[in-house]
């Protein structure tokens, strides 16, 4: 059983003062933004996602009272509005694929940076455990947490997709 | 194996994704994520069922009850028995006076 926070920006966010979630943007609002658009990989779409964050944290601000690591649940829900937002994306493809003549997809333009490219040949899961830690700032045991996986496995799995990105990058 | 620990070119990886630039936020995402806050906080709504709510319909359905049960205990002790019996005479003066509208009946259908 979690016991309540003693966090006050908690106490904050759990009472709905709109100061508290302004005060939470501008700590985190920048690491979750750069982390949705890594596991997205779409400006626009990473910033409705972070907005998705914000909105679902004032509508279930009745669940605050029970988060022992504010950043670590700010991600995890981070990671479902992504998922939902991939999810329909998803359907979306799988509609347009329906509609869309076969070889009429064109591949996108192609980023300079050769270090994004290569995250973006990641597989998902991996990419993800890199954006929460590099660009989420998180420690092993908040991506734990989040991906609800042991410390040791998190830190295995960051690892091993490290090890991924230098192989893509060699 | 310590999965902590990493070699050397894992860390100067890990070092060369910190240091690469990252898109800035639009320019309204900040008000617009914190507008998107402010219409969702929204007043605590009075709850429709108040305290006194549940009370108030418990009270209807008792009385109705009440009602109910009083109205099947004064109908089971109506004594429809009370009433006094015909004679032999009154009986064969009432199937006299059926007969007579019976017959009329008959002759104007006829």
């Amino acid at each position: 059983m979690r016991l309540p926070t003693a966090n006050p920006l908690v106490t904050a966010l759990a009472t709905g003062q709109p100061e508290s979630y302004a005060a939470l943007y501008d700590r985190l609002g920048r690491s979750l933004l750069r982390v949705a658009r890594v596991m997205l990989q779409a400006s626009g779409e990473a910033e409705d996602a972070v907005q998705d964050v914000f909105v679902d944290l004032v509508r279930h601000r009745n669940r605050l009272a029970q988060v022992r690591d504010l950043d670590a649940y700010v991600f995890a829900m981070l990671r479902y509005a992504v998922g939902r937002r991939l999810q329909h994306r998803r359907l979306e493809h799988q509609h347009l694929q329906r509609l869309t003549p076969a070889g009429a997809d064109k591949p996108g333009p192609c980023s300079p940076d050769e270090l994004e490219e290569a995250l973006k040949s990641l597989p998902p899961e991996q990419r993800e455990v890199i954006a929460l830690k590099v660009d989420g700032g998180l420690t092993f045991a908040q991506i734990a947490e989040i991906l609800r996986v042991n410390p040791n496995t998190a830190a295995s799995r960051y690892r091993y997709a490290l090890e991924k990105l230098r192989r893509v990058l060699e | 194996m310590n999965p902590y620990s990493m070699p050397m070119e894992l860390v100067e990886l890990e070092n060369r994704l910190r240091a690469r630039p990252g898109d800035e936020p639009t320019a309204g995402l900040r008000d617009r994520v914190l507008q998107a806050v402010a219409e969702s906080v929204l007043p605590e709504q009075p709850s429709s069922a108040g305290p006194w709510d549940g009370w108030y319909w418990a009270a209807v359905a008792a009385g109705i009850l009440i009602v109910l049960n009083l109205s099947m205990i004064s109908a089971s002790q109506d004594e429809f028995s009370a009433r006094p019996a015909l004679s032999p005479n009154q009986t064969s003066a009432e199937l006299q006076t059926l007969r007579m509208l019976e017959a009329q009946q008959e002759g104007i259908f006829k």
